[in-house]
């Protein structure tokens, strides 16, 4: 592939950066996204959140092949964590995106202790996306928890949309393509706050009958 | 770009504001543009491609699940001057029916088109496929003919919310409204537990 291949991927992915932050799917101090293209992969910069708030033009972002050297983009704007994305992809060829989100929903919900570590859901039913869990003395960016990201990602369906949780710091989510990697981390985030919206309503009802 | 081109983009722009602005959700939504060559649809995979890549998110379209499918033709058939149909849930009917409460209050922007009265448009969640969905066209086309209502309404008690007619933007404008009355009754609700609290420790 040639720089001007790139291009489209890098306008999608600078474009899918500012939208998963304006849903509330991160936040200002971290996150990281990426989208596969052939044996390469188009990937957001370090300290895309705090130096852009998100708004990346699309040379901001940089490609990389799977095993990390850069083909396009300034090499000393690397992201560590897009080494995870990297051995997701080498792993798992059906994957055509991978995000990392710091998404409150998921890690209120694992820190409420209502999800152990381990698979929560194979399949993308009944949360939007498949669900793993991390233990939680796995620090990230480490060798264990980058093995045990894949490990458990290896356990349940991925194409249509999985997402491995490490409690306290973020959610890694992987698909077959951007736009059904959004859609499955976007309605997993919807049917939490579903549930939760459900559970205050019934709070209430309690109140008014107390 | 054609006329029909025009009303997709419409629809799926309109949606993704709702979107971005957190009114809406990608889950179960379906919209559809009557064309002259058929019908089109944009499901919730494709009106995301279409929001992150615009004209290239064809490649990306996903066919629609045959019981949404059938329901869009069927309002179409029942309503030959329907532009556009949109259906998908509504999060806060669903929350507010599922957990007992009634159907919204309709706002001022509900009744200036013709929906006096929410619940009178809900029907079961399996009436919207096969016998039982030619049972719910006519009740919906009743309403809409008594209240001037241009477009028909269907709400399942799951929170489900479909809507049919012309023209296009105001089958979201319609769609956009239940969510958004919804999300006032739960507010309120939860308005009136917080007030119930506040007294309760300022009595002790």
């Amino acid at each position: 592939m040639t720089t001007t291949d790139f291009e489209t991927g890098r306008r999608v992915l600078a474009r899918v950066a500012g939208m998963l932050y304006d849903r509330r799917m991160t936040e200002l101090q971290g996150g990281n996204m990426s989208l596969r293209m052939g044996d390469a992969a188009v990937v957001t910069p370090t300290k895309a959140s705090e130096n852009a708030g998100w708004r990346l033009a699309p040379e901001d972002t940089l490609v990389q092949d799977l095993e990390g050297n850069v083909l396009v983009g300034d090499p000393a704007r690397i992201s560590r964590e897009i080494r995870l994305h990297l051995r997701l992809y080498r792993k798992y060829s059906e994957l055509g995106s991978v995000f990392h989100l710091h998404l409150p929903e998921a890690l209120a919900t694992v820190a409420s202790g209502r999800w152990p570590p381990g698979v929560v859901a194979a399949s993308p039913e009944p949360f939007g996306a498949s669900v793993v869990v991390l233990e939680a003395d796995l620090p990230a960016q480490t060798e264990p928890h980058d093995a045990r990201v894949v490990e458990l990602l290896g356990q349940v369906e991925r194409p249509d949309g999985a997402l491995s949780i490490s409690p306290g710091h973020g959610i890694f989510s992987v698909a077959r393509d951007v736009p059904t990697n959004f859609r499955a981390a976007d309605i997993f985030r919807q049917r939490l706050e579903l549930e939760r919206l459900r559970g205050r309503l019934r709070t209430a009802a309690g109140e008014g009958q107390s | 770009m054609t006329e029909q081109t025009t009303a997709t983009t419409t629809l799926v722009t309109a949606f993704g504001r709702l979107f971005e602005n957190e009114f809406a959700t990608l889950d179960g939504i379906t919209i559809s543009v009557r064309t002259g060559q058929g019908v089109r649809f944009v499901d919730d995979h494709s009106a995301l491609g279409c929001m992150l890549f615009g004209d290239e998110a064809g490649t990306m379209t996903e066919p629609p699940g045959s019981e949404t499918h059938a329901l869009h033709l069927a309002l179409y058939a029942a309503s030959p001057d329907a532009e556009s149909v949109v259906s998908g849930w509504s999060c806060h009917l669903r929350a507010l029916l599922l957990e007992g409460f009634e159907p919204p209050v309709p706002t001022s922007m509900m009744r200036k088109r013709g929906i006096p009265d929410v619940g009178a448009h809900l029907v079961a969640p399996d009436a919207l496929a096969g016998e039982a969905l030619a049972r719910s066209i006519p009740q919906a086309q009743s309403l809409a003919s008594q209240n001037g209502m241009r477009h028909l309404l269907l709400l399942t008690t799951e929170g489900m919310v479909v809507v049919a007619g012309a023209p296009a933007y105001e089958a979201m404008a319609h769609w956009h409204n239940i969510e958004f009355a919804s999300r006032v009754a739960c507010l309120s609700i939860e308005e009136d537990s917080v007030h119930q609290v506040s007294r309760g420790s300022s009595d002790a």
